[in-house]
């Protein structure tokens, strides 16, 4: 195996090792779902500590990003330009005493962080990282994106309520008006690349768009996209649940050690999950030239985390009747006629 | 495969028909609808199993995503209801007479319908997205068209009620 195919043909050798240990396996007597469960345990732990590793990158990039562009350095102390503060950070909250106050109700009070980074991770499992590079390629990929992002935020709710804090309830409310107002824009306009790929499968999306990307064919629905995904994950400017004036830390005061962590956790990780999605509708997913399909996927959808962060630390906060009114008069009429032009135009 | 299948089944039965189980004995409402979602995920599951994948994405994203969410909306921001203890009983005997024959005249029908067949043909392959619109807007377009008036009715109705209790003036959220 050459190294050309080790970087450009990933879905080769993928299979080819998947062969190779189910052959070994039959030879050994080992039936075939064994190794085939054993073969998923490793992909698991493959993407698991992808995961990990971007929430650690993410935090330490937000804090630079929020440095540089406020004329600071952000973290500088630990290792070369402070790359393993996360390192210290995790220390930190793994040390920390997770306190359980009283008159919390202590299941759901546990059960929700948990269940909440569980929900968010999910949506990993139907990302094409490269051809070949998906754990599963579902036919309805696109709706199980939304699923897992529409359980997650039930999550965030319950974590609200169950604090018994006011702040953390006010955070929760908002949390669900929130996401349902944000959520129907975003699956209309995600259906309009659908229309164009004709499938749900976003292996079957990405490669629709081989020559020419969605984005050049689509531009509103990206901007609509993009809007809707800043306010489905809950940053800046939409970032109303855990507003720091108002609401301390919203959903997440009552929380600390493991617990806030993994809440952390599931922040980062939705919010890569939703520029993976943008870079797999819009910008052509892993193709490019030159660079392998891994490099230029995770350089996308990267360059679309830098441009979140970017949002965050240039725009004021904005009011939530507004940011209800701007979803339901403005984004939803907007993302419709994107839906039905698309329609008209592939029907003529 | 076919321990994989089964080893699934049984994993899903016990989270289904438990979490269930805990809707209705839980005293503590809240904790109940925690137990409906998973319930609610639960049914996916089985979805997924028999090869109905849209159908199980779409009882994730309704179910567990919207109605659970209402119903969690409404049990938590009640004033006093998340805290009291609701009455659980079990003298309940003409709504187990009812249920145990409904349960027992099902089980006596597929258990015959079984019967010949030996074992349930399993299906093989999924029905795509086309087929699926196919059905849909062609041999089932009337019920589909009933369904989608019947849901409007309910929308302007909701929003009629809201308006009304509202009244003339500018007391809405502006």
């Amino acid at each position: 195996m050459s190294l050309w195919q080790l970087l450009y043909e990933p879905d080769r050798w993928a299979d080819e090792i998947n062969k190779l240990i189910t052959n070994w396996g039959l030879q050994l007597g080992i039936p075939v779902f064994i190794t085939q469960l054993f073969l998923m345990i490793v992909v698991a732990v493959i993407l698991l500590s992808f995961i990990l590793l971007n929430v650690a990158f993410l935090t330490w990039l937000e804090r630079k990003v929020a440095g540089h562009i406020q004329v600071r350095h952000g973290p500088m102390r630990t290792g070369p330009h402070g790359i393993l503060q996360p390192v210290a950070d995790g220390i930190k909250l793994l040390f920390k005493e997770s306190i359980t106050l009283p008159f919390v109700d202590n299941f759901i009070y546990t059960l929700s962080p948990a269940m909440m980074f569980t929900a968010a991770m999910l949506t990993y499992i139907v990302l094409p990282f490269a051809p070949g590079w998906v754990v599963a390629p579902l036919d309805y990929g696109l709706i199980f994106v939304f699923a897992a992002g529409g359980v997650s935020s039930f999550f965030v709710f319950t974590a609200g309520w169950s604090s018994n804090n006011k702040y953390s309830l006010l955070a929760g409310m908002r949390t669900i008006a929130q996401v349902i107002s944000y959520e129907i824009p975003m699956i209309l306009a995600a259906l309009g690349v659908a229309l164009f790929a004709g499938s749900l499968n976003l292996v079957e999306i990405v490669e629709a768009q081989k020559g020419l990307w969605n984005i050049v064919v689509q531009p509103l629905g990206f901007l609509l996209f993009l809007t809707a995904a800043l306010g489905e994950t809950h940053r800046a400017p939409f970032d109303l649940l855990e507003a720091e004036q108002e609401l301390v830390a919203g959903y997440m005061t009552e929380y600390s050690g493991m617990r806030f962590a993994l809440f952390y956790l599931g922040e980062y990780t939705h919010m890569f999950a939703a520029a993976a999605l943008m870079t797999t509708l819009y910008l052509g997913g892993w193709q490019g030239p030159y660079l392998p399909p891994v490099v230029w996927f995770l350089l996308k959808a990267y360059a679309l985390v830098l441009l979140i962060m970017w949002f965050r630390w240039t725009y004021p906060r904005i009011r939530i009747d507004h940011l209800m009114n701007f979803s339901w008069k403005f984004i939803l009429p907007l993302a419709l006629i994107n839906l039905g032009v698309t329609a008209l135009v592939l029907v003529w | 495969m076919d321990v994989l299948y089964n080893l699934s089944f049984w994993l899903l039965a016990i989270i289904t028909v438990g979490s269930a189980l805990m809707v209705v004995t839980l005293k503590n409402l809240s904790r109940a609808v925690i137990f409906l979602v998973i319930f609610f995920l639960g049914v996916g599951g089985f979805y997924f199993l028999m090869q109905a994948k849209f159908l199980a994405l779409i009882q994730v994203v309704i179910y567990a995503g919207a109605v659970a969410v209402i119903f969690a909306f409404v049990i938590m921001l009640t004033p006093g209801l998340p805290g009291t203890k609701i009455r659980q009983s079990l003298n309940q005997g003409v709504a187990l007479i009812i249920t145990g024959l409904f349960l027992g005249s099902m089980s006596l029908l597929i258990y015959k319908q079984l019967a010949g067949a030996g074992k349930a043909a399993g299906i093989e392959k999924s029905l795509s997205l086309k087929d699926l619109g196919q059905v849909l807007f062609t041999d089932y377009l009337l019920p589909f068209e009933l369904v989608s008036f019947v849901l409007l009715v309910a929308l302007v109705g909701a929003v009629l009620l809201t308006a009304r209790e509202r009244g003339e003036g500018n007391g809405g959220l502006e």
